[in-house]
């Protein structure tokens, strides 16, 4: 079992939804994700670049059909950070089931 | 550590949400299943085929890898996502074990017997059989992924 720790970083909304997302996922496409988000996609951007600068996702660019698309993508420390930081957040709540991711 | 009990809350709630969503993304193509299936099926006639040195096998061969790299990419263009194989690896390794195992087999009776109807057989049991796999495993991801 994961041991809790908050994670400022992810923990904005837009930030934790993403990797709540990603966390079952190899990879997602960008357009995706800001559909599922519901956000734009200069918002979601900016949170990506955060997320990335912490080390917590890849962002993939590759082109096809002549159109550059964007794939998003957990590290393995990104894949930690957020299993920890929803331990945390079930500890606070008083949950003891594991985590998941 | 300022997050006080309804906010985290709130925010295992949306993780919740947020993951539901990504198993639905994951899940949402019921014609990838037979699809699979098909294509399959291919590779074990082909395998059979090869035993009676036919040129269909590698025409089978072709079409069957064909179709699986056209799979794979409607599929990611479609759903914009691919599911992580961690904890999957029992599906990866049974649709080895049943695509070969069916292969050897099918390459061991052509081989002495030559080939016939039974064939259509192993081409119907293999597709199945594999669809059942892809199936079980968007249960077993939707299982771990608490959909």
């Amino acid at each position: 079992m994961t041991a809790p720790a908050f994670d400022e970083t992810i923990h904005n909304p837009v930030r934790l939804r993403a990797c709540a997302m990603l966390a079952g996922l190899d990879h997602a496409a960008f357009p995706i994700l800001r559909d599922e988000l519901g956000v734009s996609d200069s918002v979601l951007s900016k949170h990506l670049a955060t997320l990335e600068a912490a080390g917590y996702v890849k962002l993939a660019k590759a082109t096809t059909a002549g159109r550059l698309r964007t794939s998003v993508s957990l590290t393995a420390a990104g894949r930690a950070a957020y299993t920890a930081h929803v331990a945390a957040l079930r500890s606070i709540v008083g949950e003891t089931t594991p985590s998941p991711g | 550590m300022e997050t006080d009990p309804l906010d985290a809350q709130a925010a295992l709630d949306a993780v919740s949400a947020a993951e539901r969503r990504s198993v639905a993304l994951v899940t949402s193509t019921p014609w990838y299943a037979p699809w699979y299936g098909v294509t399959s099926a291919a590779f074990p006639v082909a395998i059979a085929l090869l035993a009676v040195r036919s040129p269909l096998a590698i025409v089978l061969l072709v079409l069957g890898s064909a179709s699986l790299v056209l799979l794979v990419r409607t599929y990611r263009r479609v759903t914009g996502v691919w599911p992580s194989e961690q904890g999957m690896l029992v599906y990866v390794i049974a649709a080895v074990v049943v695509v070969f195992g069916t292969g050897i087999a099918s390459y061991l009776v052509a081989r002495s017997y030559g080939v016939g109807w039974w064939l259509l057989a192993v081409a119907v049991v293999t597709a199945v059989l594999m669809a059942l796999l892809s199936r079980g495993y968007d249960r077993a991801y939707a299982r771990k992924h608490g959909a």
